[in-house]
């Protein structure tokens, strides 16, 4: 039975993961959001905190488990929801916590849609969105995270994708 | 032409209206889950249903269930959705959905799988 090796010990998330995570941004963004992304190198297991106003989250779990979040301020996060609603980003408000959550929750589906490809059953969660200042996220799971910037125009956006070391639910329980 | 639009993201009911909205239609109602749709389906009947599958109260499929055990088989339902896999598309099928289109999608996408779903014209 084939399980898709998520870590590698030496070079932290396995690449395929990386690579279809990226992917699957690239598009969400030029369909939903009609912008173009840059993406830069992806930085492993690094602590750094990306700037950021509103951060989506959304779980998965299949062969591996983990976490996919999106980072924006909220002049990117505005002009995202501008773009996907066709309104002025000037006027909206509350409508930017609902389009960063729908954007998170399309990027994983679209991630997990390629990770399914082997024919595994593989689910998403329901997005979080945070709406803040100067927000992190720290995870009580053991894990290995993965950071990548893409460029929008003039802003900068942050996915990270977090792979669980153990299964996030600790697996089957006896009593 | 009326449809019916359910989806617990505003997000994505205003990027629908708007499809709509270009291939010139502008009656609908709109639902946050299942449970409401039902009952907007209810209050006054529809052309078109269009729904997402994961939502609070309801989810897509059960609300897809009971539009078909409680309107009949006439009434076409398009859902969108993120789920991809071949399976989660029989399962959708066989619930009595129309037709699908999976996220994200382009706007002449979904114009085309709406138009693939409206009642036939009269000649």
């Amino acid at each position: 039975m084939h399980v898709m090796p998520a870590l590698d010990r030496d070079h932290g998330i396995e690449p395929l993961l990386v690579g279809s995570l990226t992917s699957a941004a690239h598009e969400v963004f030029e369909t939903m959001v009609f912008r173009s992304l840059t993406a830069g190198a992806p930085l492993h297991d690094t602590g750094l905190r990306p700037p950021a106003d509103i951060v989506g989250t959304v779980g998965f779990t299949g062969d591996v488990s983990g976490l996919v979040t999106l980072y924006a301020t909220l002049e990117a996060a505005r002009e995202i929801a501008g773009a996907m609603l066709a309104l002025d980003p000037a006027g909206l408000d509350d409508e930017i916590t609902d389009a960063i959550g729908e954007l998170a929750n399309m990027v994983t589906g679209v991630f997990r849609t390629k990770l399914a490809g082997n024919g595994r059953p593989w689910a998403i969660s329901v997005p979080t969105v945070v709406v803040g200042t100067d927000l992190y996220t720290k995870y009580l799971t053991a894990g290995r995270r993965v950071l990548r910037s893409f460029g929008m125009g003039d802003h900068q956006i942050f996915i990270e994708l977090v792979v669980a070391e153990t299964p996030l639910n600790g697996g089957p329980q006896r009593s | 032409m009326r449809f019916l639009i359910v989806d617990d993201s505003s997000t994505m009911r205003r990027i629908i209206v708007n499809t709509l909205a270009k291939i010139g239609h502008q009656e609908y109602v709109e639902a946050p889950n299942g449970r409401d749709g039902l009952d907007r389906l209810a209050a006054s009947p529809v052309d078109v249903i269009i729904t997402d599958w994961n939502m609070p109260e309801m989810n897509g499929l059960e609300f897809v269930r009971a539009v078909r055990e409680q309107h009949g088989p006439d009434v076409p339902i398009l859902m969108v959705t993120t789920n991809a896999a071949k399976d989660d598309i029989v399962e959708a099928l066989r619930a009595g959905v129309t037709n699908y289109v999976v996220k994200p999608f382009s706007s002449s996408t979904l114009r085309e799988k709406i138009d693939a779903v409206l009642p036939a014209k009269p000649a």
